[in-house]
């Protein structure tokens, strides 16, 4: 016991505190960013009352651990002035893995209800017509609530619930 | 020529080679407790270690204490076979030191996992007065072995995050080695107090 005192230099503190520096360096908090890349139209029949896009948002790990995303969905409410209407959601893909001090894309399946393609048929779709044929053009503000991510780090699970806020969503189609 | 007759304790020296077999090796633990994978608490006697994120937090003192068990027992099984080879009153005391390390050490290991089990209801008491819109949903503790759970809420400006930590707690084959051990050495303290009985003058 002596022996062990005197290697750490005859101090008390330093032989019976905890060695916390290199875990504390490890535990810092570091910020998950998400990160929007891009919006595109998968199908569009709002005759037939279906609206199905994809949506991909990067995500960064600043960790030294594996971040497994098991989870990611949310609601799209309309936001336009007065609205409010739920329109649809939006669920991950599958799971995906994000390694230490890496990035990776998520992959959501955006699909509306349809009284949802029914309210953004009625009033937030445009028609042109032009030299090619017609062009419907889907224009509105979309509120990403209800959000829900489930993440797994180390076996420890980690839920995230909240509001995303708000994104333009706007599609053009030309159909002949 | 008069030879000494020669008394035996067949159970001590069982007793001390399954003392020898437990020393052996001095990492391996005899009980782990887990939460998730981000930490993890091995304990022996011999040597206790708490990783947190991949690196050992354990304070410098506790590999010192551990040391001085696991030598304790190493002088414990060769006393225990000292003794286990004569017949003389002074044999049980040997045979005694062996047994009094093994059962100190066993018993501390399983008096601390129950301590871990009981201090579980005011940590979460501490986890709550730690404000910062931390709240304990769920807290079980396992009693040394079976598995638990730590669920907290923190609430956010926008919404909430829930994290769920596992926790799981296992005694592994060293634990039943040790307890073997303890079992040969008290059987082997019983005999040799019948072995050592002091011979009545005629």
């Amino acid at each position: 016991m002596v022996y062990g005192l005197q290697l750490h230099g005859m101090s008390p503190h330093a032989y019976i505190s905890p060695r916390l520096e290199g875990a504390l360096e490890v535990l810092q908090p570091r910020v998950v960013e998400l990160g929007f890349q891009g919006l595109s139209l998968v199908e569009a029949d709002l005759g037939g009352g279906v609206l199905k896009a994809e949506l991909t948002l990067s995500i960064s790990n600043p960790t030294p651990f594996t971040l497994r995303v098991e989870g990611f969905r949310f609601s799209l409410f309309c936001a336009s002035q007065g609205h409010g209407q739920q329109l649809g959601e939006a669920t991950l893909k599958g799971v995906v893995e994000v390694p230490p001090q890496g990035s990776r894309t998520l992959t959501l399946t955006t699909s509306l209800t349809p009284e949802g393609v029914s309210h953004v048929a009625s009033h937030h779709t445009s028609y042109r017509v032009e030299e090619g044929g017609v062009r419907m053009i889907i224009d509105f503000p979309a509120r990403l609530g209800d959000a829900c991510v489930k993440v797994s780090v180390e076996g420890i699970a980690v839920e995230l619930r909240g509001e995303l806020g708000t994104m333009p969503i706007r599609f053009e189609v030309t159909r002949p | 020529m008069n030879f000494p007759s020669l008394k035996v304790n067949p159970m001590g020296l069982v007793a001390a080679g399954l003392l020898v077999a437990l020393a052996a090796e001095r990492d391996p633990p005899w009980w782990r407790l887990s939460a998730g994978g981000l930490a993890a608490l091995n304990l022996s006697p011999f040597k206790a270690t708490l990783l947190v994120a991949g690196g050992d937090v354990m304070p410098p003192i506790v590999e010192w204490l551990t040391l001085g068990a696991w030598l304790s027992v190493l002088v414990g099984a060769a006393l225990m076979a000292v003794g286990s080879l004569s017949g003389r009153p002074w044999s049980k005391s040997l045979v005694s030191f062996g047994l009094s390390k093994i059962a100190w050490e066993l018993g501390a290991l399983v008096a601390l996992g129950a301590l871990i089990f009981l201090a579980a209801g005011p940590s979460a008491a501490f986890l709550r007065q730690l404000g910062h819109g931390v709240e304990v949903l769920e807290l079980r503790t396992p009693l040394l072995v079976g598995e638990g759970l730590l669920k907290l809420r923190v609430a956010q400006q926008v919404g909430e995050v829930t994290v769920t930590i596992p926790i799981i707690a296992s005694l592994t084959d060293r634990f039943y080695l040790a307890v073997a051990s303890l079992a040969a050495c008290s059987a082997a303290r019983a005999y040799q107090g019948r072995l050592a009985k002091p011979s009545r003058a005629p």
